[in-house]
This record gives structure tokens, sequence and C-alpha cells, in this order.
């Protein structure tokens, strides 16, 4: 029978080990520019964040108040009800935020 | 109306701010603090057309800008043959429309857009209260988001109106 190895078991006072924190597969790490901001921010996101939720998270961080947050990769925006992965998001990538409201 | 010294200054503060975009978008600014004018040029990547952006700023922030697309020199002359035809869009509406009267960058952070202006909004509550996000109306409240939103519908146009 095989014997198993629980957490419980790693964790006694002899074997206490810290894991490195290892992102998991569904974790994105993406850098955020701002326009009213010189300075970017770095976010991690799981890859099933909504474009809307991950826009609305970084424009509370850059200050920004009302308005409708979008995300922007190079020159598409993109769409705030797909899912970062499903907008074609990868780790490393250079997002900016835009407003996607409309007019007239 | 605002002192003048104060628009410089915030004018100047919010160009700091907005010089990353800048750089990053590869657009021509120039803030000509005399005439209270920033001269930005874009290109149109859908015909690599060059198109020139006029904000002028006097009594700003109590106001909003004036924005709006003209000549190479940057002179105030409105007319549909400077302004970028809109096409349809992934997101939202355009805010570039040909207009009742003139072609007008339509949003609340454009002063030419408020009826108390000759523009075609009475119903935006007057350009003071330009700052108020307004439901799903693009929302711009500092320069380099204004610049950001304006290039937005820039990039998803297709040649000139007129």
């Amino acid at each position: 029978m095989q014997q198993s190895s629980s957490k419980h078991d790693r964790a006694q006072p002899e074997s206490l080990e810290v894991e490195e924190y290892k992102p998991s597969a569904g974790d994105l790490h993406v850098t955020v520019f701002a326009p009213r901001t010189p300075e970017p921010k770095d976010f991690r996101w799981d890859k099933t964040t909504l474009v809307g939720e991950a826009a609305s998270q970084a424009a509370i961080f850059f200050g920004y108040k009302g308005g409708n947050p979008g995300l922007q990769k190079g020159d598409h925006v993109l769409d705030n009800k797909k899912s970062l992965e499903q907008a074609g998001i990868n780790n490393g990538d250079k997002l900016e935020l835009v407003d996607t409201g409309g007019g007239v | 109306m605002l002192p003048r010294d104060t628009t410089i200054l915030v004018v100047k503060r919010e160009l700091e701010d907005a010089r990353t975009w800048v750089t990053r978008h590869g657009v021509y600014l120039k803030w000509d603090p005399d005439k209270l004018e920033i001269h930005v040029a874009m290109e149109q990547p859908s015909t690599g057309d060059m198109f020139y952006l006029l904000g002028r700023f006097d009594n700003y922030r109590e106001e909003p800008p004036e924005w709006l697309f003209c000549d190479e020199r940057w002179a105030r002359i409105v007319e549909k043959k400077y302004f970028p035809q809109p096409q349809s869009v992934s997101i939202g509406s355009t805010f570039l429309s040909s207009g009742p009267k003139a072609p007008v960058i339509c949003a609340p952070f454009n002063r030419l857009a408020y009826a108390e202006h000759d523009g075609p909004h009475n119903d935006w509550g007057g350009s003071a209260q330009w700052i108020t996000p307004k439901g799903n109306s693009v929302y711009a409240a500092v320069i380099g988001d204004m610049l950001q939103v304006i290039r937005r519908d820039l990039i998803a146009s297709k040649g000139r109106m007129g």
C-alpha cells in the first residue's frame, strides 16, 4: 500500500519548509499603463477574470472615479464581457486603460 | 473665469503626467502657454494620414477644453475634411460626429459639444458640469485620458468625413 504524505505531515517542525510561490496555471501577470499616470503598475489576475472586472480594479488603483473602464492591447480595445484568456491576454502583456463609453 | 496662470499650471501638470502616454504612442504634442493651446498630430492607421487636433484651454478646469480636428497649421477652422470618418466600432459608439451644424468631437470633455457653445448637447447639464460622469457616455477627466479616447476613435476611423 502506498503511503500518503499529507500537508499535515509536512508541517511537522523538523520538516517545515516555505514553498516558493508559484502562480497557478490561471494566473496572468500583466503590466497596465494609464494615460494619466507616468508609471505603469503590474497586476496579477486569473485568466478567467473578465476584462471589465480587471479594468475596473486597475482604474481604481490609478484613481479613476466613474466612467466605463476598459483595457486596450496595442491598438485593440478588448471586449469587457470576455475573460482575459478569451481576449487573448498572455503573461507579460502590456495593456492600457481606456474608457469604453460612447458618444453622440 | 479662472486666472490664466492657474490654467497654465494645471495644464503643465497634466501634460507632465501624460508624458509616458505621448511617448508610448509616438504622438506629436506641443503646448503653447501664450495661446493656451495644445497642438497634437496623430496618424490614422487605416490610411496613414495625419490628423491634427487642436485643444484650447482657457478657463480649464472650470470648463472642459475645446477640442477639434483642424488643418496642419492648427488654425481654428471647423471643416469635415479635417475630421476622421467614424466606422462601426466593437465597443460602444464613436463620439466622432458630423453634427447637426458642424463636425464635432461629441463627448462631455469637449466644450464644443455643449449647446451653450453652439454644440448639439443641451442634456448634459451645461459645460460647467463636464466633470460629472454621464452614464454610458465616454468619460475623460484629465488631458491624458482625453487624448487616449480621441486616439481610440481615430484608430477605429477610416478616411475623412468630407
